[in-house]
C-alpha cells in the first residue's frame, strides 16, 4: 500500500510555491529524506514552470494536475495539463563543461530534471501531456 | 525572497534570503544587472539563507557572470548549502564560479587582500 497526493493549480506561476509546500508537506508527513524532497520539488517546479511559461497559446485559463504517489521504494510524480503538445525530453541538453563565454542562457530546467530523476517519461494521450518522474527512494 | 545590496568600498555584497526561483528571479536579475550597469562589477552573492535555487535562478546568476566578465570583473559566491551546491554542480557552475564557505573569505578572495 502507497500513499497518494493530489493537487491542481492554474497556469499562473503565482500559484507555484503554494504547489511546492503541499507537496513539502506531503513528503515530511511520509517520511520521505529531506535531500529527496528537494529533488522532487525542484523537478516539479522545473516542469510545471515550462508549463505556465510556454505551454499555452490562448490566454486562457488552464488546470493543471500534480499527482504524487509513494510505494514500492518508488515516488512517482506526475504533471498533466492541457497545452500544446511538448515532450520537454526532446531537447536537447546543455554543454555543461563549456566555458562561461561559450555557455548559452536557457535550457537547464529540463536538463535538471533528467539528472535529479531515476526515469522520465512523456505521453501525449487525448490532448493531454502526461510526465512522469520517478525517484527511488533507496540508494 | 529579500535581497541586500550593499557597497563595501569596490565589493558589492548581494545577500539573498529565500528561495531563487520563477517568481523571485526576474526582480533580483534587474536590481542586479542595474548595479552592474552603473559599474559594481566587483560582487559577492551571500548564500547562507537560500535553501532553493531553481533554473530561474541559474540564469540570472549566469547572466550576471557574463556582464561582469566582460567587464573585467568577478562574481564570487559563498555560504551555499549542500542541496544548492549539487544543482551548481550538475549545471557545470562550479567551472566558472568561484565557490567559498563564507562571506569573509568570499570578500578576502574578491579584493585579492589577505
Amino acid at each position: 500500500m502507497g500513499a497518494g497526493f493530489e493537487h491542481a493549480l492554474r497556469n499562473e506561476l503565482a500559484e507555484i510555491p503554494r504547489l511546492l509546500e503541499a507537496v513539502e508537506d506531503f513528503c515530511a508527513r511520509e517520511g520521505v529524506p529531506p535531500a529527496m524532497v528537494f529533488s522532487v520539488t525542484l523537478a516539479l517546479d522545473e516542469i510545471v514552470t515550462n508549463v505556465v511559461s510556454y505551454g499555452f497559446d490562448d490566454g486562457d485559463a488552464h488546470v493543471i494536475r500534480v499527482s504524487l504517489s509513494l510505494g514500492d521504494g518508488l515516488l512517482t510524480t506526475e504533471v498533466e495539463d492541457d497545452g500544446r503538445p511538448f515532450d520537454p525530453l526532446q531537447r536537447p541538453d546543455p554543454d555543461v563543461s563549456a566555458n562561461l563565454d561559450d555557455r548559452t542562457v536557457g535550457g537547464l530546467g529540463i536538463f535538471l530534471v533528467k539528472r535529479m530523476m531515476d526515469d522520465v517519461r512523456y505521453v501525449r494521450a487525448e490532448g493531454r501531456n502526461h510526465l512522469v518522474m520517478v525517484k527511488h527512494l533507496a540508494p | 525572497m529579500e535581497v541586500t545590496m550593499s557597497s563595501n568600498g569596490p565589493v558589492l555584497l548581494v545577500t539573498i534570503k529565500g528561495r531563487l526561483d520563477g517568481n523571485t528571479s526576474p526582480g533580483l536579475e534587474r536590481d542586479l544587472l542595474g548595479r552592474i550597469q552603473a559599474g559594481e562589477t566587483t560582487i559577492v552573492m551571500d548564500f547562507a539563507d537560500v535553501d532553493y535555487v531553481s533554473s530561474a535562478g541559474l540564469r540570472v546568476m549566469m547572466v550576471a557572470a557574463k556582464r561582469v566578465r566582460a567587464a573585467h570583473g568577478s562574481v564570487v559566491l559563498c555560504a551555499i548549502n549542500d542541496n544548492v551546491l549539487e544543482v551548481l554542480r550538475l549545471s557545470g557552475f562550479h567551472t566558472f564560479f568561484r565557490i567559498l564557505p563564507s562571506v569573509a573569505e568570499a570578500m578576502t578572495d574578491v579584493t585579492g587582500t589577505s
